[in-house]
């Protein structure tokens, strides 16, 4: 009997053991307590002062790297929203401005966990009537130098051009509406196409994300 | 258990002993003395007694009785005796059939119970009495279900004796149609009331009551009468004969409407007095010379009377009023450049403003006769006078620009729409043999009403896509306006990309392809305006850039910019004898609204 009630309480404690060492390993991203307050805080700020909107009904959004998961939420607080993310790559956009205003979107990286956004007021053809916004293609990962390499968006109807700049980005001022694009990577002598992928353009989604 | 095994064997062991003994005295039974028996004799069984059979041992005269079971009785298939009814039981009686028995055997056979069959009438109703039904045995006299059938009730066949009238009752009388009934009987009626029939109409009009007669039908000579009121009349609406004014009263006038009514009637309206407006209004501008006057007038139509009528004394320096200059294009539309509005007073600079709010510009000045001078324009632009003149009598000036191709080199230049542009060395191919050919844009706009300038490269899908539409655009405007294609060399293309662009898809047509050297320059002046691949921008006749696109363009939308931006403008200012009189035409008609020739 002795032997036997040993034997229960040698299994029950390894049982709990290997409890608590589950739940220590299967906290989700975002959720674990960093290490220190600022390691994990990323910060994206808005500047509206150059348009008529209300800081205050902008809301940021976090996707990740590639572009296709939304992970995060949250509506400016003094021009600000931060967000408690674990090291790595995220794309930051904005969303719910009309067409009137225009933006970029940006790249947060490991290294580069704040970014500044600026609203301007949208480009507008008075020949076709039409408003232009504009939209950002964010090369991820960064492996090679960008500045190289020439990116070229087309629809139907036309063809622009854009660079990189810092931060891995390259803005190219589409029309406004809802409607694919194809995002071409080329040399920059434009004769060799080393990458290109069809993207969905819409005023809620400013952004895509591409990788070579 | 040991215990109920000894039981056990002792019970095997006493039955084992049995057995023996009862093996044993069977055996010696069977060994006594052999009968030996004579003949059997016989007594014969019957239906219910047994029969037996004997022999007798001849030595010893021991019996040997067998008995004989009885044989039972052999039935017939019976006879009923008595039949069953439908409540009582009968007999059928069986009979043995062997010899010398005849016994008989009664049996009872039950009841058949009734046969019941639908209801019938055992008693019919008639027109006064009910009648009976029940369902009756087949069988027998028996029944059941006993209902009773309602009296019919009589079938009256109505022969009219007399009908009733205002003056007497109606007499009918009734017979009963049912075989067997006959009856009669004699219905009397009241008198009625009169039947009036439908009336004769005097109709009522608008000031006179009609009436309607009627007659009694049955002949009586009764007549009533019913009055129609008067209609009253029905008027129209109250219609202006005479409007009221200020000072005098107004007279309004309605219609009967009703047919055959010629009444009418007329009212005054009453005169509506002068209604002042709040605000003064310039009755004679001061000038420097004299005094002005200024009233509040009535705001009505056709009155030309005055209020609070005030003097406005003569201006002098010391009055302020806005001086206003509006500065257009050639064309007399937006001027988009820039300018710099010098306000002189006897030779001396008084006020120097930069151009505001696009083309028009106020400046508040004394009260004076200026003179003003326009610096700093576009580069392109000049004005027809060195100086205007604007006077405190009439403080609006409009200057119509001219404007001209720039003779020099563009330079670091970045185009925008309105820019006048430099003159350029083009060398182009108008046709894909290689040939290249060279002119400058300023020639070309002497001969040419504009220029049509599409930006494209090799590769571009959306450039290849509307090359169709260009070509034929080019086709049908061709011999007006010049078409250019401008390569965008900073993709690659080389003069063999461009001659192959040119010979895949514009081929035999209108338009010339600028090389590659020469489109370079070219492109890097209008980089303000080109978005992306295609871009289409067209210049005027005075070398104004006045149109810019980015994105494919259908014909449709290519022929409305043409005309637009091109032919309507030339004609402006090239006005023929027949666009000049048609456009003026149309402005007589409607003041308000300028035409283009689009509009025709």
């Amino acid at each position: 009997m002795k032997k036997i009630k040993r034997l229960f309480l040698i299994v029950a404690f390894a049982a709990m053991g290997a409890l608590c060492m589950t739940a220590c390993a299967s906290t989700p991203n975002g959720d674990k307590k960093p290490t220190s307050v600022t390691d994990s805080i990323y910060e994206i700020s808005v500047d509206a002062s150059k348009v008529s909107v209300d800081a205050s009904d902008i809301s940021v959004y976090i996707y990740s790297s590639d572009g296709m998961t939304e992970l995060a939420k949250k509506k400016l607080s003094q021009g600000k929203a931060q967000f408690e993310l674990d090291d790595g790559s995220y794309v930051a956009t904005l969303g719910g401005l009309p067409q009137e205003v225009s933006y970029s979107s940006v790249l947060l990286t490991k290294n580069g966990r704040k970014a500044k956004v600026t609203l301007e007021t949208s480009k507008y053809d008075r020949f076709s009537e039409e408003y232009s916004f504009a939209f950002t293609i964010i090369m991820f990962p960064g492996d090679r130098d960008v500045g190289e390499l020439d990116v070229q968006v087309c629809d139907d109807s036309v063809c622009r051009f854009a660079l990189f700049t810092d931060g891995n980005v390259a803005d190219v001022s589409l029309n406004v509406g809802d409607y694919v694009v194809k995002v071409g990577i080329y040399t920059d002598d434009g004769l060799e196409e080393l990458y290109h992928e069809n993207c969905t353009v819409t005023l809620d989604r400013r952004f895509c994300v591409v990788a070579l | 258990m040991i215990k109920k095994l000894r039981i056990c064997i002792i019970i095997a062991v006493a039955a084992c002993l049995v057995a023996s003994v009862f093996l044993m005295l069977t055996a010696c039974a069977q060994s006594e003395h052999n009968h030996t028996y004579g003949e059997w004799s016989e007594t014969a069984a019957t239906c219910e007694t047994a029969g037996k059979r004997t022999r007798v041992c001849t030595e010893c005269g021991k019996a040997d009785i067998e008995t004989i079971d009885p044989l039972g009785h052999l039935w017939n298939d019976g006879e009923v005796t008595e039949k069953a009814t439908c409540e009582n039981s009968g007999i059928m009686t069986y009979t043995c059939t062997r010899a010398d028995c005849g016994k008989t055997k009664p049996e009872d056979i039950k009841p058949l119970g009734h046969d019941w069959q639908e209801e019938s009438e055992i008693k019919p109703a008639t027109c006064e009495d009910d009648g009976l039904r029940s369902a009756a045995c087949s069988r027998c006299d028996a029944r059941e279900d006993e209902q009773v059938i309602p009296a019919l009730g009589h079938d009256w066949k109505i022969d009219t004796v007399r009908t009733e009238t205002c003056r007497h009752g109606g007499e009918y009388l009734h017979t009963c149609k049912r075989v067997g009934c006959g009856k009669t009987d004699t219905v009397t009626t009241e008198p009625v009331d009169h039947k009036w029939d439908g009336g004769v109409t005097v109709a009522a009009k608008c000031e006179s009551e009609g009436s309607v007669t009627y007659t009694c039908t049955f002949e009586c000579g009764t007549q009533k009468v019913d009055k129609l009121d008067a209609l009253g009349h029905q008027w129209g609406i109250w219609k202006t004969q005479a409007e009221a004014t200020c000072t005098e009263k107004g007279s309004e006038k309605r219609d009967c409407t009703r047919i055959g009514c010629d009444k009418s009637e007329t009212r005054d309206v009453a005169k509506l007095g002068h209604s002042f407006s709040s605000d003064y209004t310039v009755d004679k501008a001061p000038t420097l010379e004299e005094d002005g006057s200024k009233s509040k007038h009535c705001v009505r139509s056709g009155c030309n009377a005055r209020d609070d009528i005030q003097t406005i004394p003569k201006l002098d320096a010391n009055t302020k009023i806005d001086y206003t200059v509006t500065i257009k294009d050639p064309c007399g539309e937006q001027y988009y450049g820039a300018a710099t509005i010098g306000f002189y007073l006897d030779d001396r600079l008084v006020e120097e403003v930069p151009m505001s709010n696009s083309t028009v510009t106020t400046v508040s000045l004394g009260a004076n006769n200026y003179t003003v001078k326009f610096t700093d324009l576009t580069k392109g632009y000049f004005t027809d006078k060195e100086q205007y003149a604007i006077s405190a009598n009439n403080p609006q000036l409009t200057v119509l620009l001219n404007a001209a191709v720039i003779d020099g080199t563009a330079g670091g230049t970045k185009y925008n729409i309105g820019s006048i542009i430099y003159d350029y060395s083009l060398s182009y191919y108008d046709d894909p043999d290689g040939n290249l050919k060279s002119t400058l844009l300023s020639e070309i706009l002497k001969g040419k009403k504009g220029i049509f300038l599409n930006f494209y490269f090799k590769g571009c899908v959306p450039c290849v896509n509307e090359m169709p539409e260009i070509v034929s655009v080019g086709n049908k405007y061709g011999d007006d306006i010049q078409f250019l294609m401008v390569n965008d060399t900073a993709h690659g293309n080389q003069d063999s990309d461009i001659l192959y662009f040119q010979s895949t898809y514009a081929k035999n047509s209108k338009l010339w392809f600028v090389n590659r050297a020469r489109s370079l320059f070219l492109y890097n002046y209008f980089t303000n305006l080109i978005g992306g691949f295609p871009t289409t921008i067209l210049i005027d006749c005075n070398g104004q850039v006045v149109f810019a696109h980015t994105g494919t363009m259908t014909e449709a939308s290519f022929t409305s910019a043409l005309e637009t931006y091109i032919i309507n403008r030339y004609n402006k200012l090239h006005p023929t004898a027949e666009t000049a009189s048609m456009t003026a035409y149309c402005e007589a008609v409607l003041p308000s609204r300028k035409f283009d020739l689009l509009d025709f």
